[in-house]
């Protein structure tokens, strides 16, 4: 089911778009690329590339939302809650301020570096519950934000839309340059997530029994938020504040697969790549010859989605 | 043999001392209480005893072990800790919560053993689990969630564990069949069990001993007959009670009066 929605996903996405093509085309223009040289220019180009980014910041997205709701046991926890969306629309608003393009996705990595690198100072200095780290998260979201608000009306207009759809949460502004280099530090930190599936198993049962279970929830939290952090960080340069997929894909993949790690983990990936995907192809198209910002899309059809989950299995399940 | 030893410890969260030099030794096989009045420090000396919570002052011994330099993993080999209103968060099964609690026994990144599995086969016979293993914990009522939990305890084949008012969700019937399980477990396997107990005459009809705890110090420290006095409860919980011993048991047995019988009796 998980391999199969992926599937679709990546197919919808290579096929849709102004120029529809059908599967058996597709087929043909990548083994003869030089028969449809303006087809395979699209599809090479333009589609794949962008699906492909589509995929690692959704997937990069769901992956760090599922880390941090299990190390702070609270299945409301995502990135962009703990304020690390706050610290990279700063770095965004920064960007646009100085007017480079290049600049932009390094400042919004850099803001949400700072902001992690905040929370792990509040919870290694003061040794704070998890619930406290949120509501530290959650107003620094709020300063960020705020701030970064401030800073953009004060733009001209062009440079305010560009700001705004950066704030949104679009997959047509990427750097080619971030993106080459990103599945060399992504697929690494998933990888490593993966690996370490029981931690966070022992570590979504509470601190208390997970001290005595024998796991240094100290060390351990310092590493899992970097990991959440970092993967947040990488995601936002690339495509802005993509907001909803980190906090919904988890629970949604809880229901389809359950709650272990081991499962979780791969599922949460694959879900989460092919929802922002298929997000994509229908932000790129629904309305043509206008492209609405993917994070538009995500959170309206996402919401729908999840409250029709959530209706049919509140019986079973509580949140 | 003695198992657990509180020797001068006082502790707390931050500067405030909620604990102040408590005494106390746990022998092997034995089953020993906590209670005292709300406040009174009982979940923070669960929690020194289960290194949760660091003293500021004096020393833990494990079997005679300074537990300062005994490793998490190791003392997670031997001691397993049942907090109070154990929230799970996310549907796992009743399978997947065993098997996550033989996580000290291996690295990170290692399967679960046959050796892991035999263990779990094991607990779950004897707490009959076998029809829930697939069922997740949001499926199940207040006492089979408790029942699995110990069960999760169970599966670190623990020597000593440690309970914060296990019993405090449960109705009467679910209450008397966990600490009848841990009574036998007592018995059978000769388990040390530390526990926090809010109930009076639960306490004093499953415990060996019992520790009285009022404002962080030791009030009394002793047999349940030294300890459930009505002249010691009356003054530790600022209420007038009667104690008479258990009809079947002997063991002691407190009945509160209720201010407005007193008022009656002084007519």
């Amino acid at each position: 089911m998980v391999f199969a929605f992926t599937i679709v996903a990546i197919i919808a996405g290579m096929t849709l778009g102004p120029e529809v093509y059908s599967p058996s085309q597709l087929i043909s223009i990548i083994l003869n690329p030089d028969t449809h040289p303006f087809e395979s220019t699209i599809l090479f180009q333009l589609r794949i590339p962008r699906l492909w980014c589509g995929f690692l910041v959704g997937s990069g997205l769901s992956v760090s939302g599922l880390i941090l709701q299990a190390i702070l046991k609270n299945p409301l926890a995502e990135s962009y809650i703990l304020g690390i969306s706050g610290g990279a629309s700063i770095g965004i608003a920064a960007g646009i301020v100085m007017g480079q393009l290049m600049v932009i996705p390094v400042f919004a990595f850099a803001g949400s570096a700072l902001s992690i690198f905040i929370l792990l100072t509040a919870a290694y200095m003061r040794k704070i519950s998890a619930g406290t780290l949120i509501l530290v998260g959650i107003m620094l979201n709020f300063i960020f934000s705020s701030f970064s608000l401030l800073v953009i009306t004060m733009l001209q207009k062009e440079r305010f839309m560009e700001a705004v759809i950066w704030f949104m949460g679009n997959l047509n502004s990427y750097h080619p340059g971030v993106l080459k280099t990103a599945p060399f530090f992504l697929l690494p930190a998933y990888l490593v997530t993966w690996l370490f599936w029981k931690q966070l198993n022992i570590f979504s049962l509470g601190e208390e029994k997970a001290i005595t279970l024998g796991l240094n929830t100290e060390k351990k939290r310092f590493f899992w938020l970097s990991i959440a952090g970092l993967i947040t960080g990488y995601c936002v340069s690339l495509a802005g504040l993509v907001g909803f997929v980190g906090l919904v894909i988890p629970h949604a993949v809880r229901i389809l697969v359950g709650a272990d790690h081991k499962k979780a983990i791969p599922s949460v990936i694959l879900v989460g790549g092919a929802f922002l995907v298929l997000a994509d192809t229908i932000a790129r198209t629904i309305v043509q010859p206008i492209e609405i910002p993917v994070g538009v899309i995500s959170g309206f059809f996402g919401g729908i989605i999840f409250v029709l989950i959530l209706m049919k299995t509140t019986r079973r399940q509580k949140w | 043999m003695v198992i657990l030893e509180f020797k001068n410890i006082s502790a707390g969260y931050g500067k405030n001392e909620v604990i102040v030099d408590i005494n106390f030794q746990l022998g092997k096989g034995n089953f020993l209480g906590i209670i005292g009045p709300n406040g009174s420090g009982k979940s923070t000396l669960l929690k020194v005893a289960a290194r949760i919570l660091r003293q500021s002052k004096g020393y833990v011994f494990f079997k005679s072990t300074d537990t300062g330099i005994i490793s998490a993993q190791d003392f997670a080999r031997s001691v397993s800790f049942l907090p109070s209103d154990i929230e799970i968060a996310y549907p796992y099964t009743v399978k997947e919560l065993l098997l996550m609690a033989r996580y000290p026994f291996s690295s990170s990144l290692k399967k679960a053993s046959s050796e892991d599995l035999e263990i779990i086969k094991r607990v779950v016979e004897q707490m009959e689990l076998f029809p829930f293993l697939e069922r997740t914990i949001f499926e199940m009522s207040e006492g089979e969630k408790q029942r699995v939990l110990l069960a999760q305890c169970l599966v670190q084949e623990p020597e000593l564990i440690i309970l914060d008012e296990p019993t405090s969700h449960l109705d009467i019937g679910f209450q008397f069949a966990f600490l009848d399980l841990l009574k036998n477990l007592q018995n059978k396997t000769n388990l040390s069990i530390l526990t926090v107990l809010h109930d009076l005459n639960l306490a004093s009809q499953y415990c060996d001993n019992l520790i009285l705890l009022k404002n962080g110090s030791v009030v009394k420290y002793g047999t349940v007959f030294e300890v459930i006095k009505y002249e010691i409860i009356e003054e530790v919980y600022h209420t007038n009670v009667l104690v008479y011993p258990h009809p079947i048991s002997g063991k002691p047995y407190v009945f509160g009066i209720p201010k407005s019988w007193k008022d009656l009796t002084k007519k």
